[in-house]
């Protein structure tokens, strides 16, 4: 399973691993005056560049989910840029932060909760840039952004509209 | 929290697949090419696409949290 794991993310830094599971967050923090025009437009252009993230850069813009993270790695003993701790806090701990109502998620009603998950999904059909993906017994698009070459049958997690890693 | 504020759709678009949605007065008109919306549902919208509908309850709970927190 470790192993297996590992070639996932091969060649992934921890720092973009992070952002492309919080990349589906940025317009709405910028909605929410979380994060600035100007920061959401720069995190947009990291992400699919080529330049290296900043790890102090990314920690400013997403707060919360470092102290989140946090957490995770003293339980694990790692350090929190550990890209063992990043893929255990997005695949199993938020989720769980989620569901105990942490921080601005204690006013927030069961779809936005739902929804803010990250879900383990089957790819059950493909239209250009749009996914079919089916979870606990729901089947919703997202978009393939982030994974253009998952295929049907695979498996993927899914953040608010999108898909972001392929899973074993 | 991740998530924007829910909108109120107006009309839609069926053939261009696009939805004008309402928030609070100010509106913006949205793809429906992930979720297909009639007027009067209640959704969260993402980059410019409706990514989920919402029970009427549940949004007019999240705008009303919304507005107390904007006006602190």
């Amino acid at each position: 399973m470790g192993e297996e794991r590992e070639q996932i993310s091969a060649g992934i830094s921890p720092e973009r691993y992070f952002l492309m599971y919080a990349y589906p967050c940025i317009r709405n923090l910028q909605h929410q005056h979380k994060l600035s025009e100007e920061d959401a437009e720069i995190l947009e252009k990291l992400l699919f560049g080529k330049k290296t993230l900043k790890r102090d850069y990314l920690e400013s813009c997403f707060p919360n989910a470092f102290k989140r993270i946090r957490i995770v790695a003293a339980q694990m003993n790692k350090d929190y840029w550990d890209i063992e701790v990043l893929r255990k806090y997005w695949l199993e701990e938020h989720n769980k932060f989620i569901e105990a109502g942490d921080g601005d998620y204690a006013t927030a009603t069961p779809s936005f909760k739902e929804l803010c998950k990250v879900h383990k999904a089957e790819v059950i059909g493909k239209k250009d840039n749009i996914l079919s993906v089916k979870y606990d017994g729901i089947i919703r698009k997202v978009f393939a952004t982030l994974v253009p070459d998952v295929k049907k049958g695979d498996k993927v997690s899914v953040h608010l509209a999108f898909a972001i890693e392929k899973l074993d | 929290m991740c998530l924007g504020i829910p909108g109120r759709v107006v009309r839609v678009d069926k053939e261009k697949r696009l939805a004008l949605i309402d928030y609070s007065g100010e509106r913006r008109e949205v793809s429906t090419e992930l979720v297909s919306v009639k007027p009067g549902d209640y959704v969260l919208v993402q980059a410019r696409f409706v990514i989920q509908k919402i029970p009427r309850k549940e949004a007019l709970e999240a705008i009303r949290v919304w507005e107390k927190s904007e006006n602190k």
